[in-house]
Order: C-alpha cells, then structure tokens, then sequence
C-alpha cells in the first residue's frame, strides 16, 4: 500500500511511463548496470565481429602457432591474445565466437519461449482437464532427467552440429518456461479483470494473449534473460564435448576443448575462451537479477 | 403482465466431486423487472457471489450449473448458443466486482480498457471512442478525468478503479447491472459516494440493479425487494419495507439483530453462534438449525421448503410473527 503515496504525491505532474519507470528501477541496481553495459559491449562485438576482429578468425599463421599474448609482432603481425595450436589469432576467433554465443542464446531462448508460453498457456487455461495432465506430466518427466544428459541425449538422436544444439538446449530449457506460464497465468486467472474481459464477450484466444499473456510478461522476461546464460553454457558444454559446433566455428566451447591438450603449456588458449563465457553469463545473470528485480512489483517501495 | 427482466427459477450450482458435493446455490429463484433494485444479502460462503456468476455463465467446469428457466428479458440463456449468450451479456447484463484492485487489466491504460469495450459493442472511430471515454469518465465522477485516461490501474486508488469499473460497466448501456459487493473493499466515506453514484446511474438510466452485499444497511437504504441467502438457500424474500418490519426468518432476525445501529448501548453485539456448514457437516433438517435460537424437533429431521408468510416468503417452518406450517 505504501506504493500509492508517493505516487500520488507525484502525480501534479504526469505520472512516469512505464518504461521509464522501470529505467528508474533498474538504475538503482549497479551490478545489472555494469551487466547491461558488458551485454552492448558484446553485442556490438557480435554485431561489428567482421569489421573490428584483426585478422579472419579461420586463418592459419603456421609460423605462428601458440604464441603468447604480447604487443611485438611477429612475421609483420600483432597477436593481442597470442594464438591457437593451429596459428589461429585468439582475439578473433573470440569476437566472432560471441557473435555465434549471441545467436545460440537467442535461437534456443526464442524457440523455448515461445513454444514454452504456449504450452503453459494451454495448461494454465484448460486446468484440471486433458490438456493440462498431458503438458505438465510431459514437463516433469523432462525435468527429472538432467538437462546436460537431456541435451546430449536429443543431440545424440539428432546428430551433432550447431543448429542440432541449439534445439537440443531449447528442448532443455522448455518445461522452466511452461511452468512459469502456467503459474503465471494461474495467478492471474483468479482476478477480476479476467472475469470483466469473459464478461464483455472475450474468447479463449484472446482471453490467452490479449489480457493474460501481457501480464505475465515480467517473470517471462526475467527468465528469458537468465534462459540466455544457460543457454550460452549448454551450448559450450555441448561445443566442448564435441557436439555442438563443429571446427573449424570459432566457438567458445569447442576452441576449450580443442585446446585441452595444451592447458598445462598454453594458458591463454583455454584460460581466454573460458574467459568470455564466465563474462558473458554473469553479464547476463546481472542483467536478469536486476530486470527481477524492477518488474517484481512485490519489491517495489 | 410483461415478462420480468431477468428471470431466475430453480438455480442449481453444485462444485466437488461425486459423494462430497458442496451445492452452492439450491433452488435459488427470483426475478427483476426493469427499473427495479434488487439486493441479494447474506454472510460470506453463502452462495451471492456463486448466483450471479451462474447468471453471467461464469461458472466453470468442474462447477455444475443447472436451473428450472434462466431467461433474460424473455430469452432463454440455457437454450443459446455459447457465442450468443456473451454476446448478449456483454452488452444487456454487465457486473461488477468486489475487488476494485484485481477488476482492472494491470497491462493497459483506463482509455485502452474503456476504449475496447467500446469498440466492443458500438465501434466508431479513435477520437470518437476516446471522447465518449472521457463522458463516462465524467458521468462516474473521477476528479481530473482527462489525466485518469491515460492513467495505469496502479496509479489509481481503489475508489477510482471501482469507478473505472463501473464506467466499463456501463460503457454499453446495458439494462441490467449485477454488483457484486461493489464497496465492500473501499473505506466508510467512498462507499457513501460510491453507493449514491451507482443508485443515480441506475435511475437516470433506468436499469434494473442486482446489488449483492452482506450490509444490511445498504439494502435497507436502496433496495426495493430483497433476497436474504445463508448456505446457498434463499431463506427469506421480501419487500424491503417488509423485512425489515417483520422479519420473518429466525436468521433474518439474527440478522437484523447484529446491525450495530440496534445494538447501541450494549456491550457486546448480538450474534449467532456458529458458521455456516460447508461440504461435510450439513445438517439433516434445516441448514440453520444448529444454529437457530427456536430450533424444533421437527427442523433437525425435516428440510423446509420456501412457504408464503403474509407478503413474504420464508424458509422455515415456524415463522416468526405467523402460525407454524404443516
């Protein structure tokens, strides 16, 4: 309740909207600033890979091969962040791997949402009945298998490969995203408004997305979020067990496990890789705490 | 004589499964005529709120819905198809409800909410629905309408969303209005506003109103005819003069009994011991019995039906102030 007050006290002049009172919200928590910061940092790299990676990402330097980091070039060129076994540059092949770790959170996260939301839609609204036991029950026998085995185990059926991995991890992350609909929408379904919308000739469909979904937005968007660095982590799990991304894509599990063999002579090439996963997870996992923590409307004073 | 306006007979709702069934509404029958203020009172779990959802085709599986005749202005509303019924409700029968702080959609502004149920059932063009938004605004007294359009629901107290809702409510014109508990959940000095609001909207527009509340002393004040319910029965129905006057129904008269205002100068407001039953403990006889002061031998054993008592009809088989029935 005492969220009204100042509220009210504000409102001479007109009350914020609501994206800039999120921004507000959001402010207040500098851990999901830095997050979010470190998020357009990679998405600019992942954007502009082609144009600020030095040198192509599958170039082969034979003179060159597992050099240290250093600023003196060798043969005529600069290896920021030394390079790999092969005589690959490090720097670029990192830059282009965020550009694919981008993609693999946003395809694995697009698909699981969407096909999360419209499961937990169905169940939330057919409760009690058929469709309900049938998603749900689906779900917790997903859930009780772990989902790095789950994800082997679909990768295994579907054969390795990037976009293999990346509906293995969507299939992974599903039954999160259909129970948090369907609580969600659970929720929601016991208020009035609901009833007001059936009341004014609502239908199913647009009872569904019209006037619940928009209110189960926040949880879903928190999710979604977080869903990234889960989703970034399986796909390098996947990528280092070989099942992923194939070689030569520079990606950021499989340059690990290429370069296992050389972690006791060679650091930067494991340590860098490994690197810019934790840095990209936690960016997320900032990001997504304090995206929590502004739309919770339970938190908010 | 014209067909009632709203016609109930023999409204049945039933929830639970088979061997532990909780019938919510038994039997429940009145009718409105346009125009008219009905008030439906009771205490809580009584079976109000159950009656009007039936009405509205609001009650869903696995709750039951079963009646003798449930007609709306001479049309049966079993009969229809599912997508006529909303259509009709929609815009004849409208309702609001207790909560004023879920009732609202928290996603959208007043206007987009007002503005869709307009488009709903009148259509016209953006600035046209955005004008008549502001005139219902106006017509439920929100100070400072013009800036409450594009208000969200949270920046509204809960006396504002309740006027929000009744402007959604009467937005169609509809002939009937059902509120539920419309100010239960505002404070003493908005639920007078409220109340006079609704009562003015009623008779400038002429619709009839079904008012359901458990404050006797706002039926007293508005209602013509009043329905009195405990355990999803409908005990006593009567004249509003009528049942104040002469109670007729040992649990209208406990009823009346607790109102603070006939209680001034005791210590301790009268009350009737006891709750009302649920799913497992329903007695035998009368559903009051457990609880009424003049209880019989014959209330234990035998259920009463509805008998008429002078002008009103009462559920019981000694009805205060008459001879006992056979």
């Amino acid at each position: 309740m005492s969220a009204i007050l100042p509220i009210a006290a504000a409102l001479p002049s007109a009350p914020p909207s609501p994206a800039r009172e999120l921004w507000r919200d959001f402010r207040r928590n500098r851990g999901a600033v830095i997050g979010l910061a470190v998020l357009g940092l990679l998405v600019f790299c992942a954007l502009f890979a082609d144009v600020i990676s030095p040198y192509n990402p599958s170039e082969q330097y034979r003179d060159a091969t597992l050099r240290p980091p250093s600023l003196t070039p060798i043969g005529g060129h600069v290896f920021l962040l030394g390079t790999d076994p092969v005589g690959r540059d490090v720097l670029s092949r990192l830059i282009h791997g965020t550009r694919l770790s981008l993609v693999i959170g946003a395809v694995s996260v697009g698909l699981s949402l969407s096909f999360g939301v419209l499961l937990g839609l169905v169940a939330g609204f057919y409760r009690g009945r058929l469709p309900e036991y049938v998603v749900m029950r689906l779900m917790d026998v997903m859930l009780a298998l772990p989902s790095l085995l789950l994800a082997v185990a679909v990768v295994a059926v579907l054969g390795p490969g990037l976009a293999n991995a990346m509906y293995a991890i969507a299939i992974v992350m599903l039954p999160h995203f259909v129970r948090l609909t369907r609580g969600a929408v659970l929720g929601e379904l016991a208020k009035d408004y609901v009833q007001a919308s059936r009341l004014a000739g609502a239908g199913t469909l647009r009872l569904m997305f019209d006037t619940v979904l928009p209110n189960c937005a926040a949880p879903l968007i928190v999710q979604a979020t977080l869903g990234f660095s889960s989703a970034i982590l399986d796909a390098a799990a996947l990528g280092f067990l070989g099942l992923g991304a194939q070689p030569p894509t520079p990606e950021w599990g499989s340059m690990l496990a290429s370069a296992l063999e050389f972690i006791q002579s060679a650091w930067w090439v494991v340590t860098l890789p490994g690197l810019a996963i934790l840095i990209t997870v936690l960016a997320f996992n900032l990001t997504g705490d304090g995206l929590r923590d502004a739309l919770d409307p339970k938190l908010k004073t | 004589m014209t067909a009632p306006l709203l016609e109930v007979d023999r409204l049945n709702v039933e929830f639970g499964e088979p061997g532990a069934v909780l019938p919510a509404a038994s039997d429940v029958s009145f009718s409105t005529d346009a125009g008219e203020v009905v008030g439906i009172v009771g205490e809580s779990g009584s079976g109000k709120s159950v009656t009007a959802l039936a009405i509205m085709g609001l009650i869903d599986a696995p709750g039951r819905v079963r009646a003798g005749r449930l007609a709306f202005a001479g049309r049966d509303l079993q009969a229809m198809a599912e997508r006529e019924r909303r259509s009709l409700l929609g815009a004849d029968i409208a309702m609001i409800f207790q909560d004023p702080m879920t009732s609202l959609n928290p996603s959208f502004t007043v206007a987009f909410q007002l503005m869709e149920t307009i488009a709903l059932h009148e259509g016209g063009s953006r600035s046209a629905r955005r004008g008549r938004a502001l005139q219902l605004l106006k017509d439920v007294e929100i100070p400072d309408p013009e800036r409450r359009l594009d208000a969200f629901p949270h920046q509204l107290s809960g006396g504002m969303s309740q006027r929000v809702m009744l402007a959604m409510a009467i937005a169609c014109n509809p002939r009937l209005l059902i509120a539920d508990e419309p100010t239960t959940a505002l404070d003493v000095t908005v639920q007078a506003q409220m109340l006079a609001l609704l009562l003015r909207l009623q008779r400038e527009r002429g619709m009839a109103l079904v008012l359901i509340t458990h404050d006797l002393g706002v039926v007293s004040e508005v209602a013509q005819r009043v329905l009195v319910m405990y355990a999803g029965q409908v005990v006593e129905s009567a004249a509003a003069d009528e049942l104040f006057a002469r109670p007729r129904h040992p649990y209208t008269e406990a009823l009346l009994a607790s109102l603070p205002e006939r209680n001034a100068g005791r210590r301790r407001l009268a009350s009737l011991a006891g709750v009302v039953p649920g799913t497992f403990d329903r007695p035998a006889g009368c559903l009051l019995s457990p609880r009424c002061p003049y209880v019989r031998e014959r209330c234990r054993s035998e259920r009463p039906p509805l008998f008429e008592v002078g002008a009103s009809r009462a559920r019981c088989f000694y009805p205060l102030g008459a001879e006992p029935r056979p």
